[in-house]
Order: C-alpha cells, then sequence, then structure tokens
C-alpha cells in the first residue's frame, strides 16, 4: 500500500518516511496542502494520507476537506499534529479526518493505527465490490452473462430518447434460438443450456462499437443497433445468424447443428415507440420462423398491412445451403 | 553516540528517547541531526524576527514548528522555551517575548553542542 506524507517539517516527514518505509509501506512524500490534494486526485493515487495540521498553502484540515469534496474513492486520512487541545481534536473530526497522530509518534502506535486504516480501507474495498457484484447481478443474466431484459430494453429506451432528440435511427433484432424447447426436451436443460451460452457467445463477438446484446427472454435475444436503417440492421442481423449457423453445439459425443431465427425493425425519432419497435421486429420474426427458420426478416414500417402494423416485410435473407 | 550515562547531569535531548523514535537505527538519527541542526539556525532568526516586528502569528508558526522537529530527540529545554513563544504569539501578548527569546537562544546553542558530538553510527 502506498502512504502519502503531507508535512512541510523535515525532520518530522524524514522520520515518518523512513519509519513506514520500515513498516513495508511505499511513501510519496510533498511539503504543503495543495501537493498532498494534488497526489490524492491523481488517477492511482494514494488511498492513505497522513497530513501535518499546520503546512503552508492549505493547512491540513482544509486538504481534508477539499479531498472528502473532489475525491471519488475513499481516503483514510490521518492528521499529524502537536496540537492537543479539545477543539483541535474536534475542528480535525469535523474535518472529516478519520485519524489522529500526535508528534512526536510513537512508532508502535503508529504501526497500530495504520493497520486499523488498512482494516477500514479493506472494509470499503469490500463494501464497493459487493455493491458492483449486486448492480451486476441486477442488471445482467446469470446463464449468459448478456444484459438482461430490463437492461437491454432500458438501453433501448436511451437510444430512442436520444434519436427524439438527436434525430437519426435506431434498428433492433431480435434472435429465437431454432427448436431450442426440442433441444432441451430431448437432451435435457444442461444441453439447452450449452445452446444458449454458445448462442449469446457467439452474437457477442460479431457486435461492433456501439452494438448492444441482451438476453431478452428464455431463448430469445435483442440486439440494439443505434444509427442502423432497416438494411444495415438486417446485415448485423445477417452476422449474427451465421456467427450461430457456422458452429454446432458439442457436448459429449452429441454434436447438433445449431441456427437461430431474426426479426428485424427500425424505427427514426418521428417512427415506433419502444413498445412498436418490439412488436414490428416480433412480426418479422414470426415470418422468418414461418418461412422455414435459419432466416432475417426485416419489418419497414411504410404501408399498413392486414393485421394493423404499420408496415411490410423486407428482402428475407437465406440461409446458405448446407 | 553517547549513551545515556554519558550524557551530562542536566542534557539537552533524551538520547534514550531519540533512539527509540528511530528505533535504535542510528544512521536515520544522524541523519535527522543533520536536518536539525541546519534548520533550527532559520527558525530561530523567524522567531527573532516575529518578536521584533511584534508578528504574533507568524511568531506561533515558526515557534510551533520548531518544537515539532526538536521533538524527535526529546530536546525538552529547547521545545518548553518554544512552547512558551508559541502560546504568545497564539495570544497574541509579546511583552515577556524578549526574555523567552533569550532562553530560547541558550537552549539551542546547547543542544547544537551537544547533538555536534553525537557520532554517527559505526563504520564498517
Amino acid at each position: 500500500m502506498t502512504i502519502l506524507i503531507a508535512d512541510d517539517e523535515p525532520v518530522s516527514r524524514r522520520l515518518l518516511e523512513a519509519t513506514l518505509t520500515r513498516l513495508g509501506y511505499k511513501v510519496v512524500c510533498v511539503n504543503d496542502g495543495v501537493d498532498a490534494v494534488a497526489a490524492i486526485l491523481r488517477p492511482d493515487g494514494p488511498r492513505f494520507a497522513i497530513l501535518d495540521w499546520d503546512m503552508p498553502g492549505l493547512k491540513g484540515p482544509a486538504a481534508c476537506r477539499e479531498i472528502r469534496m473532489r475525491s471519488a474513492a475513499y481516503v483514510y486520512i490521518m492528521l499529524l499534529t502537536a496540537r492537543d487541545r479539545e477543539e483541535d481534536l474536534v475542528y480535525g473530526l469535523e474535518a472529516e479526518a478519520d485519524d489522529f497522530l500526535t508528534k512526536p509518534f510513537n512508532v508502535v502506535e503508529l504501526g497500530a493505527r495504520l493497520r486499523s486504516g488498512e482494516r477500514v480501507l479493506q472494509l470499503q474495498q469490500n463494501l464497493l465490490r459487493a455493491q458492483e457484484a449486486l448492480r451486476h447481478q441486477a442488471t445482467h443474466d446469470h446463464l449468459t452473462s448478456l444484459f438482461n431484459r430490463a437492461m437491454i430494453l432500458e438501453h433501448l429506451d436511451i437510444e430512442l430518447r436520444r434519436i427524439r432528440r438527436t434525430g437519426g435511427r435506431v434498428a433492433i433484432a431480435i434472435a429465437d434460438v431454432d427448436h431450442f424447447k426440442k433441444v432441451n426436451d430431448t437432451h435435457g436443460h444442461h444441453v439447452g443450456d450449452l445452446v444458449l451460452r454458445q448462442s449469446a457467445d457467439l452474437m457477442r463477438s460479431v457486435l461492433r462499437e456501439g452494438e448492444c446484446l441482451g438476453r431478452y427472454g428464455g431463448e430469445e435475444f435483442l440486439l440494439v443497433l443505434p444509427g442502423c436503417d432497416e438494411a444495415g440492421a438486417r446485415l448485423a442481423a445477417e452476422r449474427a445468424r451465421t456467427s450461430i449457423s457456422r458452429r454446432p453445439v458439442r457436448a459429449k459425443a452429441l454434436e447438433l447443428p445449431l441456427t437461430a431465427s431474426f426479426g428485424v425493425a427500425c424505427t427514426d425519432a418521428a417512427g415506433h415507440d419502444l413498445e412498436g419497435l418490439v412488436m414490428a421486429a416480433d412480426e418479422a420474426l414470426y415470418r422468418a420462423k414461418a418461412d422455414g427458420r435459419d432466416r432475417v426478416v426485416g419489418w419497414a414500417s411504410d404501408i399498413i398491412n392486414e393485421s394493423g402494423l404499420a408496415g411490410r416485410y423486407t428482402t428475407q435473407t437465406w440461409p446458405a445451403p448446407r | 553516540m553517547p549513551t545515556a550515562s554519558s550524557q551530562s547531569v542536566d542534557p539537552s535531548y533524551d538520547i534514550r528517547e531519540a533512539l527509540s523514535r528511530v528505533v535504535g537505527d542510528r544512521a536515520l538519527l544522524a541523519e535527522l541531526v543533520d536536518i536539525v541542526r541546519a534548520e533550527s539556525p532559520q527558525l530561530f532568526a523567524e522567531i527573532r524576527r516575529c518578536v521584533e516586528v511584534n508578528d504574533g502569528r507568524g511568531l506561533e508558526q515558526a515557534a510551533h514548528r520548531l518544537r515539532g522537529s526538536v521533538a524527535v530527540f526529546g530536546a525538552r529545554g529547547v521545545a518548553q522555551a518554544a512552547l512558551a513563544l508559541e502560546l504568545m504569539g497564539r495570544d497574541r501578548r509579546l511583552t515577556d517575548a524578549h526574555a523567552r527569546l533569550a532562553e530560547l537562544d541558550r537552549e539551542l546553542r546547547r543542544l547544537d553542542r551537544d547533538l555536534e558530538v553525537l557520532p554517527g553510527p559505526p563504520r564498517s
């Protein structure tokens, strides 16, 4: 661990530096509060600081307040002082210092206080890690590690709001693994899970900058394609389709051909809302399934068809002959 | 380096305390002696200037810094004289400051003499 020492008094600073080095810490030394704040705020700056109370420029408590205001990461701050008045102690604590070290310090006591500070930082790290794990759990699909349904829909919603503000287009593709129920029923959930994971990995591998993939439900996936028109979206879906169909699923002695069908739809600021866009892609997916699976069908929103959806099916991408 | 028993009856610093601060590291102690001997005359000059121009705030800061600087050595005479001046500065009452200044001067000279003869670590 690296510890920052901010002290303008050279004897105290050198003694502290030598003591911390002997205790196994890396040490960064500065002479005043302004440099201390700058060192802490650097990317990968120290997370443990010992600030002398009386320094030129910015005194210890003021530097402490500045760090609390500006540092995103928690920094454990120990104020170093020859002051021992009660009002000084209260003032330092109100500046949000974590601990005090009185000059001249006792080496054994210093070691114990450093370990105590390290424990606090470790607890804070653990808390952040747990928070991040919970956030990931709440936004990602456990099986495929893709965004979950809520998250991919939120992402789509953000894109739709963006095009309403700034113009442009957004397209989506809904992918559905072909004959998934049969795979599950015949070979069991273990193989079913393998099929979903492999489909997710293959589609993820062909994503381009800005494109986003989530598990929409069961064996369905949703691709969000910002800036794509309907034809561009069909090409993106085609990349995903061929990536899946080129590689069969292998489980022990088993080798299963794997394919997926895709329904594509696109909108601009004046077009579909989220629900309408998903409905249009679903409609195209339904047609892809009905027409024989392992293909991409687009939905263009310029005419009204019998079902009441404004649009028509566009060129279908046929599977390569096997 | 003098041992505790070789120090004078009224030592200007506490060798045991100094050695405990550096956990017996005599090379580090010698380094700190060099720093404090170089720094003290400047701090004393600053303290004297503050007394002469009646600068309470400056006096408080300079005396506080000197006190912190010699604390490692357990130099009580210097520390007490510096604390008295620091408190005068804090209270902005410098009426008796000259007497304390003379006392600080004496204590600093005594400390400097004692530290001067403090030998460094054994040479290998």
